[in-house]
């Protein structure tokens, strides 16, 4: 093969030869599992390294000041709503409205109040910066994965979440057989000052 | 055991057998938008494969909507077209940040050279260049076809994969440096 194919005016690639590229690297038919951690999935340069920083560094000082100027060092972190649940068209979502509302995909760091409600054979797993926790694991031993969920678990954390990536994901066997049949099972959010 | 149930919101229910020949289609379906999505966005990076699991979600979602199954196909590749733009779009701007999505190991590297050359070239396109070469010349529509699954005219799709050509010679030939810039 020779690549490219070239013309005197107008250098251009043959078809032939980005189609036979593009059958090399087409790869299998289904997505490849990928098991490393969220935090692996970007490899982060200098710069970023750098600007990572000095953008820590930046909130450290000025996030403290600007809350103690409003006077807003109370307990009450905003909300979000967390599920691993068939609703609304989705098996996992967060949200800041409520339960199968809009997701979001960006949030500021701070610390949060999430609601979690997760359905018990279908644990949610959220990882991220800091960051690495299931709900609950509850479901009846005679339960056939079939019938729907034997329990619905509702838990309330309150977490800080930092400058990063996180991912949550439905997990257990029901997921795992939802994800083979195409169901979106792993969502993420990137917290990011505004 | 309480069994909930709760309904699809804005989904009219289904009957079994319209399930049932979702699902075949669906399976039917799944190489050719795994396979678009992964070559649009870059073979060998974690997201692709992300990528590709959402563009299927959202085939599963939108199937049932499909009325003339002889569209199928046209209509996955839409779908598989649109995710694809969307998340190589956001890799670009990762990129420029300095974030770059990690590669998955061992993708490609058995490949020849000249094919790797010629793969890494295609990554540097703009996606919607991309999405024009798959669909005109993996996936095998039509220019009517790739007009309408990327939303343009025949005459862009002409234009796009044209420019697709030529850029990927630039690239080849060392003059990747002026491309980049024009880019940019």
């Amino acid at each position: 093969m020779t690549l490219p194919t070239m013309q005197a005016e107008h250098a251009t690639v043959a078809d032939d030869s980005i189609r036979a590229m593009l059958e090399a690297f087409a790869g299998p038919a289904d997505p490849i599992s990928d098991q490393e951690a969220v935090s692996q999935k970007r490899t982060a340069s200098r710069r970023t390294l750098v600007v990572l920083a000095a953008a820590v560094v930046t909130l450290g000082l000025s996030v403290p000041a600007a809350l103690a100027l409003l006077g807003q060092f109370s307990q009450k972190y905003p909300d979000l709503y967390a599920w691993s649940y068939e609703l609304h068209g989705g098996t996992v979502g967060l949200s800041s409205v409520r339960f199968g509302g809009p997701i979001v995909s960006r949030v500021a760091p701070g610390t949060y109040r999430i609601d979690i409600m997760a359905a018990g054979d279908m644990p949610l797993h959220v990882q991220g910066p800091g960051l690495d926790r299931f709900s609950t694991y509850k479901a009846s031993p005679d339960d056939t994965w079939i019938n729907g969920h034997t329990y619905t678990v509702y838990e309330r954390w309150v977490v800080r979440l930092r400058a990063g990536r996180y991912v949550y994901r439905a997990t257990g066997p029901k997921a795992a057989r939802d994800a083979s049949a195409g169901v979106k099972i792993v969502r993420r959010f990137v917290v990011h000052p505004r | 055991m309480e069994i909930i149930e709760i309904p699809l919101a804005g989904r009219p229910p289904q009957s079994d057998q319209d399930k049932r020949s979702s699902d075949v289609l669906l399976v039917e379906l799944r190489s050719l938008v795994v396979r678009t999505v992964r070559l649009v966005v870059g073979a060998g990076s974690s997201i692709a494969e992300d990528a590709a699991q959402e563009a299927l979600f959202e085939l599963s979602r939108s199937l049932p909507s499909l009325s003339d199954p002889r569209a199928a196909r046209a209509f996955a590749a839409r779908i598989a077209a649109r995710v694809a733009i969307r998340m190589a779009q956001r890799e670009r701007r990762f990129a420029l940040l300095g974030l770059a999505a990690r590669r998955l190991p061992d993708s490609g590297s058995t490949q020849p050279l000249a094919l790797i050359e010629l793969k890494e070239a295609f990554d540097l396109l703009p996606p919607r260049q991309r999405a024009t070469a798959v669909l005109r010349l993996y996936v095998g529509l039509d220019e009517q076809e790739t007009a309408e699954a990327l939303g343009c005219s025949v005459g862009t799709v002409k234009r796009q994969l044209h420019d697709a050509r030529h850029k990927l010679a630039l690239y080849l030939t060392g003059s990747d440096s002026a491309v980049e810039g024009k880019e940019r």
